[in-house]
């Protein structure tokens, strides 16, 4: 079965930062990222801020246009569009970004914020657009008068509602979610998530879920792809990677989780240190200065692993994948505060 | 049990909006024990953050008043109604403070080290030279590496983490008794967040300082806390001892922040718990019980009547209808 999605290789560059003395060395958001979706599936990807994973959700909808690689829509090359034909391609795939605020527009009512589609690809006006808006504004738990309010007048929920109203009006089959829940209180993102799970069975969507929160992922995730420093580290069914991380950064991110729970031993492995900054890369392994992995060698130094099957629907990018690595024998990095030179 | 550190009297804070008074906060009395870590809990519009600002004389006023009967005890004084001076001299010295976003909080055209040393210098007589000196240590005390080289770099040639960890020096430079720690971690990614969490924690049990931690995160809550004080809508539902909140909450809203923290299932399959509607807006609580519209074991009187803070068990305190069981109506304790 060919994937609804697939992208091959991408890679993007955006030029350094601006210095006095003229431009840095341009910073590497990706570097060779694949993936693939099946209709009706949705794939979690996970990281850090600088990861590269909104670069990567952009590129999808070619909202960005990657610097090399490829992605292909249902069979279609994405890249090969020209604007007209990408213009109509539009309609089957859409995003909802983190931050319903800023993505309405205040001076303009809920109502019209919704229409807007319909009207700019010409599918409806009128009294015929109005019926659509509302019954999408009832699809997404809003009540039908919620179009002649400003956003200012509803709560972060309702905004984030309406934004997913928007996104579905024009029938999608294909949502890029960049962080939909992580601006909203914690028992109305609890909702959304579960709206973001009705609509995908009762429409049969595809999602890429765009996450740094593994307890988001957790739910409404089948597959999911771990980013660091710009590549796909792991990837894999959620109930395995959840069970079993094969890549050293998975197994942390995961057991830096806190949990709601004092009793529990909050095993964490403190990584040390912070991602890599994208303009300087380590040549090996790139999370190697960080990994706590007690197996770390000469070879993770010098020699970048391969992003490789570790068993049926699993991958990683470690040069020790086939063992779980078992977190509770991992030695604790040095804190912090005791690795300050004196 | 010795006085409190800090002890807070029905504090009341209005402000005026273009729609009428909102009451922000509205009396809550708690303690805060010296080297005692407390959680203020709440979701946005609870009140969290203007209580805390309200500690340190932060709050604009106006638009912003602390109600006269408000009483802020600070080893045994108190400070509510203090003019500008009088503030100063608890800010940085008695009591500190972190705030969520430190690329907001540090000056960008000033190096970090200077900042810090700022502080110093406010807080005690000593040269520039010695006020740079103590600023390397306060920046190495909390984690940071080549702390003479970072102090002489600016806000953004720090990556988040370490920006907070300055920020948590200059915090601490006037060796306060207490901090207060405003969401310090949730700017920050997960693998960092885990380090601040780890630090704020061996800064508190070395130099004995309590701690009032204000955060939506009953992760961290679970990691730091020895008491917890969950707020709705400017009061304060429920107070208990940390283990006590995570094994027997009395209060619904905190059983149900509980739940959607714990990412456990609701009623059908594969479907987290949430909480229906959203939190209120300060300018329209609702009447009676403030929850009841998002409860689901409201019952009559809670549309009728609002509860008081009631003790639960020792240490233990709810604001609910459950818990109180008035007369003549019927009503479980929850299991």
């Amino acid at each position: 079965m060919t994937p609804l999605i697939q992208a091959r290789d991408l890679v993007k560059e955006y030029p350094g930062p601006h210095g006095l003395w003229g431009g840095g060395p341009p910073v590497r958001a990706l570097r060779g990222v694949s993936v693939a979706v099946e209709r009706g599936e949705t794939l979690a990807v996970v990281g850090e801020s600088g990861s590269g994973k909104t670069t990567l959700g952009r590129c999808l909808l070619r909202l960005t246009e990657p610097g090399a690689g490829t992605v292909a829509f249902d069979g279609t090359d994405l890249l090969a569009l020209k604007a007209e034909e990408l213009r109509r391609w539009r309609r089957r795939a859409q995003i909802v970004f983190q931050d319903p605020g800023a993505a309405l527009n205040p001076r303009m009512t809920i109502g019209a914020a919704v229409r807007e589609p319909l009207i700019a690809h010409g599918i409806a006006r009128g009294s015929d657009a109005a019926q659509r808006v509302a019954e999408a504004l009832t699809e997404v738990g809003l009540d039908p008068t919620h179009a002649d309010r400003y956003p200012h007048e509803l709560s972060g929920g309702q905004k984030q509602r309406a934004v997913i109203a928007r996104a579905l009006i024009l029938k999608p089959e294909f949502l890029v979610l960049d962080e939909p829940v992580s601006s909203l209180d914690v028992s109305v993102a609890a909702q959304v998530l579960n709206l973001l799970a009705d609509l995908r069975d009762v429409r049969g969507l595809t999602y890429v879920l765009i996450a740094h929160d593994l307890r988001v992922v957790r739910h409404l995730a089948d597959r999911v792809a771990v980013m660091y420093a710009g590549n796909v580290v792991e990837t894999g069914p959620v109930a395995a990677i959840y069970a079993s991380p094969r890549h050293p950064y998975t197994a942390a991110l995961l057991s830096a989780m806190p949990v709601p729970d004092p009793t529990a031993r909050q095993g964490h492995v403190m990584l040390r240190g912070e991602p890599p900054s994208p303009v300087s890369m380590p040549a090996g392994c790139p999370f190697e200065p960080r990994c706590p992995h007690p197996r770390k060698d000469r070879r993770c130094e010098a020699e970048r692993p391969e992003f490789r099957e570790i068993e049926p629907e699993r991958r990683a990018a470690c040069h020790y994948a086939d063992e779980s690595p078992a977190v509770s024998s991992w030695p604790n990095a040095p804190r912090p505060s005791s690795s300050a030179p004196a | 049990m010795s006085a409190p550190l800090l002890s807070l009297r029905h504090l009341t804070v209005d402000y005026a909006t273009d729609r009428g008074t909102a009451r922000a906060v509205d009396s809550v009395s708690l303690d805060v024990a010296s080297g005692e870590t407390v959680a203020l809990v709440g979701e946005s519009g609870s009140g969290k953050t203007t209580l805390a600002l309200s500690l340190l004389g932060l709050l604009p006023e106006p638009p912003a008043r602390v109600a006269p009967e408000s009483r802020i005890e600070y080893q045994g004084a108190n400070l509510a109604g203090g003019d500008n001076a009088s503030w100063r001299r608890v800010r940085g010295r008695e009591m500190g403070m972190v705030f969520q976003d430190p690329s907001l909080s540090l000056n960008p055209v000033l190096t970090v080290g200077s900042q810090v040393a700022e502080v110093v210098r406010t807080h005690s007589k000593c040269t520039r030279r010695e006020a740079t000196t103590r600023a390397a240590e306060l920046l190495a005390m909390v984690g940071v590496d080549s702390p003479a080289l970072r102090a002489r770099q600016y806000a953004h040639q720090l990556s988040g983490g370490l920006r907070q960890r300055a920020m948590i020096a200059i915090a601490l430079a006037g060796e306060p008794k207490l901090l207060i720690a405003d969401e310090p971690t949730a700017a920050l990614d997960v693998t960092v967040q885990a380090q601040i969490v780890e630090l704020l924690a061996e800064l508190r049990r070395r130099l004995g300082m309590a701690v009032l931690l204000v955060t939506h995160d009953f992760g961290l809550v679970a990691q730091m806390a020895d008491r917890v004080v969950v707020m709705y809508a400017g009061q304060v539902a429920e107070m208990a001892p940390a283990p006590v909140v995570f094994s027997g909450a009395a209060h619904p809203y905190t059983q149900g922040l509980l739940l959607a923290a714990r990412g456990g299932a609701g009623s059908a399959e594969r479907r987290l718990a949430a909480i229906p509607g959203a939190p209120p807006a300060a300018t329209a609580w609702p009447s009676a019980c403030r929850f009841h519209p998002r409860c689901a074991r409201a019952w009559n009187h809670c549309r009728a009547e609002a509860p008081q803070l009631e003790r639960v068990s020792e240490g233990h305190d709810a604001r609910c209808w459950l818990v109180s069981e008035p007369a003549g109506e019927t009503g479980g304790r929850p299991s």
